[in-house]
């Protein structure tokens, strides 16, 4: 329950709206009762037979009420997507914000999938619970009391029955809840699990052809939507008795409270305009707690997904700047790298990303990192950007530990070039200029004519205003990479690092990029990281990894004649030595 | 144009209309339930009210079967709502598993063909989710749908017996109540489509704080980025709050017309009863359930609000359910001569469907057994098309495809799947353990196969050294695998189905290192008694070839050993020259 508490926390975000809503909720709920009390009063006129035109009366002045709602509920609804926009944009931020400053560490830990639909999807799911719920539980308090009260003033017996039907309809969901929002939660997580089933099975269709499994898997499948809906229809029964007994509960209150409110009239302890405000009255009741328990199961999945939010909020930042952080060291000449003694594992289940690394890279040098996939090149790249700390050793820059540095200042003191390059959504210009928001047209154009992709841009539809991203243009993985080096350029930071930047590029693509990096030869503190050896050659320093450690180091000549790791390396890509 | 889509909107609903059939029984009992759930709450109100006037009225305490009727009326209520639900989900829930079984075959026999056509993971999903909303159809619609006229058409009845001046006003008021949805539709349908719209771009723009955190993180861009989510979400809330103002619109005229129309009905009531037409008893029988009267109606509205996308997604099913099969599974050989592997082309021709270009142009040649034949040209050549025409993704236009003396159409599809192995370009691995990824093509292979084609294929310490070594799930996200290691399990997977012919299709951008020449070396040592064919573009696989088969716009233009053809002037000499530069 107190993870439910804490998601409830989020209202404080919204508080004046909430309590702007729950006023229009009451004048809604007022609308009714005035209705409901016109209702019976012009009733009692009828039955009288004493005036035609006080009970007319009493009809009208409901029609009015009734259009006065019409204006409220009106305004009503398109307030609350405000306030539910308003909530859903800052959880949005809230977990965003954590996210960031929990880096990439934390991500490659946990289902990119499930952080996905929890940002998204989740968000959606809690506003029946912050919007809904949440407001309804002040209208019921504040509308059903009052009528509550009254109807104990016009006769003690009903207004007993009344009271108890209505503590049964408010409390009976919260005390079946833990049997109901299993079966509804369980439900939703199968349905999440044979969803995925049917699209990794459709995803793979070609691979499930050639191994002749059509039959198999679809079998599978068939066996897996069987039991699904055998859990699904579990689930309608369960949430069917509750609601079921709820219902009863709200009926039983109405029909029976008037019964013994009728039988007080017919032994003259009521008088019969009273049992017609009764009549009328319990309806409306019993309609705010019916809006309630509505609101409470649509709840059921927000509520399902708090633990993931409360996880996520409650997860303490590792990676953190010092109390008065250097903000200066990097502003001087090229920095000079110094890896001492670094050891690193990205869990203490796995190996040894870096087993005592020990390098220093001169101010203005260029250093490869070679050697095959797990063999920690990039765990260097992760380390520098303080992605994650290392377990022991120390890296400086310029002589300061990286963990002196303020994060932000560090991070824009480098420049890097990933193996896999997003793109965000908007115009390529964006893309490049976010290196550098500052930057004018003329910056960006040069940056991107010394990264070779002036031209290919120049080609797209729109040029520099083309949009790229998840939803834009499709571009080759080799004019990815070309605007990541434009950006990196354009970043003007004193660090550079190519983390594989060409490992999914096309030849012509390559030669390009190739170019970019030798011509930027000495501008900058380099890094390279690569697997093929080609764009490597010329660097002042290369450093074979094997299994977080240092295999061998040189240049390139000096490798050769060692005779050694990479040596093999090179004769491997070079089709076998023949 | 607005007839057609009725027209449209009418068969789709028979289309629908066509699966429940089979549950015919069930939805009828759905039905009665649901009547009888109306019928009871109209009852309970309305036998409280009779009892309050007829107390009002002097009659005293009624009898006591009135109370009986109560009782009866609420327990009714409650089972007949049960009933309601129960059988009208149990018809659509069956129905859903049909539709998903339907999907699926459907699905394998249009597939690769459709995922030209569309966007690969989006059609799958798109399809699931398709399904789902068809619940609301089924369990949602239709049922309550004939329920609510039935129950409407009795209420008419009722107050025609009452009089008939209650039941014509009834009437006019449903007209109105009806015309109010359908004048604003079209704004609702744009508003709908765009604010699903606006809510794909907010998701994706999130979402880049997740896929571009590094990028955010090295670029310092946190601040720009968060502004501009804010932005994507202020317009998503923007098109939100004016979507729901209409909702709000509508809602609000419908409660007024309803309203204003059970007052109206109300006040002729109550001009009857002093007119001595109407007694009080049956005024206030009247004058309470009227109000209910208008409630399944509206309900009946906001269901055709969803019609729209119910359609919709019946629409994409039927699409796939009723598309015609890419290649049909008539031949009737079954057991297929295993120990001739010998692979003709034999003036084989294909053009991809709405496509006039040919891919390929009279393509022979011949792979015999323990031969590697490996399949050369540029990009769009139609190396890959090959491929898939041996295996039947597509059929050939002219020619045919002969593995020994026989015409792979005259095969059975499964037969003929049994001799071929893929290793294609773009390796798939399903959401399951590493040990049931390589068992896909052989599911009653041990553990020690398993392991030991794990280990031909260099990817066996790889796999012991993940947490679960082979019951690691390969979807699992931190696992990171390279390329590399996901080419090398697709081999482990189909070495160990271990049939007599093999198809690879290089990629191009993997690793080049020893592991892999290792592997190289491994495909060579079982090729001594298989045929191979593999699409190549690196020189090392090329040098390993008994024979190339250069292609060029989808005709074969050399064949030969690269050392003979390198040494002719010619396009293959060509071809190399530009990738080795």
């Amino acid at each position: 329950m107190s993870n439910y508490m804490k998601v409830a926390g989020f209202v404080k975000y919204i508080k004046k709206e909430l309590v702007i809503k729950v006023i229009i909720g009451l004048l809604i709920t007022g609308t009714y009762v005035a209705q409901a009390i016109m209702l019976a009063r012009g009733t009692t006129h009828v039955f009288s037979g004493d005036s035609a035109g006080m009970a007319v009366m009493y009809y009208v002045i409901a029609a009015g009420l009734i259009i006065m709602r019409a204006f409220l509920v009106r305004y009503s609804e398109g307030y609350n997507k405000y306030i539910a926009g308003k909530v859903k944009t800052v959880i949005r931020e809230i977990l965003i914000d954590k996210l960031l400053l929990l880096g990439p560490g934390y991500q490659s830990d946990k289902r990119s999938g499930k952080l996905q639909s929890l940002l998204t999807d989740g968000v959606e799911y809690l506003e029946p619970f912050l919007i809904n719920y949440i407001p309804q539980i002040f209208i019921v308090g504040f509308s059903v009391i009052p009528m509550a009260v009254y109807i104990w003033i016009l006769n003690v017996p009903a207004g007993i029955i009344l009271t108890i039907a209505v503590a049964a309809s408010i409390f009976l969901p919260h005390i079946m809840f833990p049997f109901t929002s299993k079966s509804s939660v369980g439900y939703w997580r199968e349905y999440a699990v044979l969803n995925s089933q049917y699209v990794d099975t459709m995803q793979g269709m070609n691979t499930v052809k050639y191994f002749d499994a059509e039959k198999r898997k679809g079998e599978e499948l068939e066996a897996d939507s069987e039991r699904f809906r055998v859990k699904q229809l579990i689930n309608t029964r369960n949430s069917l008795f509750a609601s079921g007994a709820i219902t009863l509960m709200m009926a039983i209150g109405t029909a029976i409270t008037t019964g013994v409110a009728a039988y007080a009239c017919s032994d003259g302890m009521l008088g019969y305009a009273g049992l017609l405000t009764i009549m009328f009255l319990v309806i409306e009741c019993v309609r705010p707690i019916g809006e309630l328990n509505n609101s409470w199961h649509a709840s059921y999945l927000g509520l399902s997904v708090s633990n993931e939010f409360v996880e996520i909020m409650e997860e303490p930042v590792k990676i953190k700047n010092i109390p008065d952080p250097d903000k200066t060291s990097l502003d001087k000449d090229l920095p000079n790298i110094d890896f001492e003694n670094v050891h690193f594992k990205y869990s203490s289940k796995r190996e040894s990303a870096a087993d005592g690394l020990d390098f220093s890279i001169a101010s203005g040098n260029t250093a490869a990192f070679v050697g095959e996939s797990g063999s920690g090149k990039s765990t260097i790249v992760n380390l520098l950007l303080r992605f994650y700390d290392a377990d022991e050793g120390k890296i400086t820059l310029n002589g300061v530990d990286i963990k002196d540095y303020n994060i932000e200042y560090l991070r824009s003191k480098i420049a890097v070039v990933f193996q896999n390059t997003y793109l965000f959504y908007g115009t390529v210009m964006e893309n490049i200029r976010m290196a550098n928001p500052g930057a004018s047209d003329e910056e960006v154009f040069k940056a991107a004519k010394d990264a070779n992709a002036h031209d290919f841009i120049m080609n797209l539809e729109k040029g520099y205003e083309t949009i790229v991203g998840e939803r834009g243009a499709n571009l080759s993985g080799g004019q990815r990479q070309r605007l990541a080096i434009a950006r990196a350029i354009l970043k003007e930071a004193p660090i550079l690092i190519m983390d594989e930047a060409t490992s999914s590029v096309d030849a012509a693509s390559e030669e390009l990029i190739q170019q970019t990096v030798e011509g930027i030869n000495g501008k900058y503190t380099t890094i390279l990281i690569a697997h093929r050896l080609s764009t490597i050659i010329n660097a002042d320093r290369i450093y074979v990894l094997d299994k977080g450690k240092l295999a061998e180091e040189g240049t390139h000549e000096e490798l050769l004649q060692k005779k050694g790791v990479y040596l093999k390396l090179v004769e491997a890509q070079r089709g076998g030595g023949r | 144009m607005a007839a057609e889509a009725k027209k449209s909107k009418f068969t789709g609903v028979r289309k629908l209309l066509k699966y429940s059939s089979k549950y015919r029984g069930r939805l009828i009992g759905g039905i009665i339930s649901g009547v009888l759930r109306e019928v009871s709450i109209v009852a309970a109100v309305g036998i409280v009210a009779w009892m309050a006037a007829h107390i009002a009225a002097g009659g005293g305490f009624p009898d006591m079967r009135y109370l009986w009727f109560l009782i009866i009326a609420v327990a009714g209520r409650v089972v007949f709502s049960y009933l309601e639900m129960y059988w009208n989900h149990d018809v659509a829930f069956h129905i859903l598993v049909d539709f998903r079984v339907l999907l699926y075959r459907s699905f394998v026999q249009i597939c690769p063909d459709i995922l030209l056509k569309h966007r690969s993971g989006q059609i799958s999903t798109t399809l699931m989710n398709d399904v789902e909303i068809l619940e609301w159809f089924y369990a949602h619609t239709i049922g309550i749908f004939v329920v609510d006229l039935i129950f409407f058409a009795g209420f008419v009845v009722f107050f025609w017996i009452l009089h008939w001046l209650l039941a014509i006003l009834l009437i006019a008021a449903v007209v109105v109540i009806a015309v109010v949805p359908y004048i604003l539709r079209k704004k609702a349908d744009e508003q709908g489509k765009e604010s699903r719209f606006r809510l794909g771009e907010a998701n994706s723009v999130t979402l880049e704080g997740i896929n571009g955190m590094n990028e955010l993180l090295t670029l310092n861009s946190v601040d720009s980025y968060k502004l501009k989510n804010k932005k994507f979400m202020d317009a998503l809330i923007d098109i939100q709050v004016k979507y729901a103002k209409r909702m709000g619109t509508e809602g609000g005229l419908l409660q007024a017309v309803s309203g204003i129309a059970a007052v109206i009905i109300n006040l002729s009531a109550i001009g009857l009863v002093f007119s001595g037409n109407l007694s009080t008893e049956w005024f206030a029988v009247v004058g309470t359930i009227v109000w209910l009267v208008f409630g399944p109606l509206l309900e009946l509205s906001n269901m055709a609000r969803n019609f729209g996308l119910i359609f919709a997604a019946s629409d994409r099913i039927s699409d796939i359910i009723e598309s015609k099969p890419i290649i049909n599974d008539t031949g009737k050989c079954e057991d297929v001569d295993t120990s001739n592997s010998t692979v003709t082309f034999d003036n084989v021709s294909f053009a991809y469907e709405g496509s006039s270009e040919n891919v390929l142009k009279n393509v022979s040649f011949t792979a015999d057994k323990g031969k590697m034949i490996a399949i050369v040209g540029g990009s769009g050549a139609g190396k890959t098309t090959c491929t898939n025409l041996l295996c039947r993704m597509w059929d050939v236009n002219e020619g045919a495809i002969l593995i020994g003396e026989k015409d792979i159409r005259d095969m059975k599809l499964s037969a003929l799947r049994k001799l071929i192995t893929v290793v294609p370009q773009d390796v798939y691995l399903f959401n399951v353990s590493m040990k049931d990824n390589i068992k896909l093509g052989n599911p009653d292979a041990t553990d020690d196969e398993v392991k030991n084609a794990a280990k031909m294929a260099m990817v066996d310490g790889f796999i012991e050294s993940l947490p679960d070594g082979y019951d690691t799930i390969a979807g699992e996200r931190g696992l990171q695998m390279s390329g590399g290691q996901r080419q090398r399990i697709a081999i482990a997977r189909a070495l160990l189905k271990d049939s007599p012919i093999l198809v690879m299709d290089e990629a191009v951008s993997n690793l080049d290192t020893k592991t892999d020449r290792m592997i190289q070396q491994t495909i060579k040592n079982i090729a001594k008694d298989k045929t191979v064919i593999m699409v190549a573009h690196r020189l090392s696989t090329i040098l390993e070839a008994d024979e190339l088969v250069v292609l060029k716009d989808g005709c074969v233009v050399q064949r030969g050993h690269h050392n003979e053809l390198i040494a002719k002037e010619g396009y293959y000499k060509e071809l190399m020259s530009a990738q080795t530069k």
